[in-house]
């Protein structure tokens, strides 16, 4: 094995979907799609707008890392993975996903996400990756839940939308329970898997 | 690496997944509704199937419902990839 050849499992190609940079051409695409009426109350600003001047300030603001997930031979994007908050000291970082429901195929934004944890996990030290969500989001996660996921948090009745209080839930995802799903599931979505074939 | 056959893809899929069932899982053991399968488990499935050899493609995979149909993805996708020894037609 080359003496490099650690560096290469750093990856942000998978076999259908691929994370690129965020960069001015998104931003429109965004910045409708967090206005919407199907996604801008459960998102980020909960209903508030802010003006296009400041919308790239709020997109990155308290940013690590952030891609578009995008479909092979796609430019557009599907989806948008997130780290932020991260406090290396004490090796932890804060994920968001925002799947931009572009009707395509409903694992591939899924897909990003698991590509992007085994990138955060794979740059930096962190011991474990938190998922705050509100309650009319978690089932985004309910499958993992208890497996990939661990509750560790729960402010009850915090965020006030459409008539009542919801939940605000923080769930976390460890190291050492990232690695083994990584290996034995996570893996397969990379293109090293047998027989996948590499972007061109 | 060999096609395997229904019982032991079953019962490796839940052991990865870290899944389990009321019943003994069969071909008929639907995926959202007895195994809870929700987009990231349908992506997680599909790591799986490519750990396991086989070249699925993702798009089909959302046509699957049951235990039954993944493995008939399995076993094609295992086809597909030349892996099992089976030449496709």
């Amino acid at each position: 094995m080359a003496p490099n050849s650690d560096l290469e499992t750093v990856r942000l190609v998978g076999r259908n979907v691929m994370l690129r940079p965020l960069g001015q051409r998104d931003y429109d695409t965004l910045y409708q799609a967090e206005h919407s009426e199907a996604l801008g109350p459960r998102w980020r600003l909960q209903g508030a707008t802010v003006s296009p001047e400041n919308y790239p300030q709020v997109l990155w603001q308290g940013v690590l890392a952030q891609f578009a997930v995008v479909e092979r031979a796609m430019a557009h994007p599907i989806g948008t993975v997130c780290a932020y908050q991260a406090e290396p000291a004490d090796g932890y970082a804060y994920f968001a996903v925002a799947d931009l429901k572009t009707g395509g195929s409903p694992t591939r934004v899924s897909q990003g996400v698991f590509i992007f944890l085994a990138y955060l996990f794979k740059t930096w030290p962190f011991r474990k990756i938190y998922v705050q969500t509100m309650e009319y989001n978690l089932d985004r996660y309910r499958s993992m839940c208890g497996r990939l996921l661990v509750e560790e948090g729960r402010l009850r009745e915090h965020h006030f939308l459409a008539g009542r209080y919801w939940d605000e839930v923080t769930l976390a995802v460890y190291r050492d329970v990232w690695e083994r799903w990584e290996s034995r599931v996570i893996a397969g979505l990379l293109p090293e898997a047998a027989g996948s074939q590499q972007w061109n | 690496m060999e096609l395997i056959g229904f019982e032991g893809f079953a019962e490796q899929l839940l052991v990865e997944l870290e899944l389990q069932t009321d019943t003994s899982p069969n071909r008929e053991t639907e995926l959202v509704a007895d195994l809870g399968f929700d987009s990231l488990m349908y992506a997680a499935a599909l790591g799986v199937l490519g750990v396991l050899g086989a070249v699925v493609d993702d798009q089909a995979l959302a046509q699957a419902f049951t235990l039954g149909d993944l493995y008939h993805l399995y076993a094609a996708g295992m086809v597909e990839s030349g892996l099992s020894g089976i030449e496709a037609p």
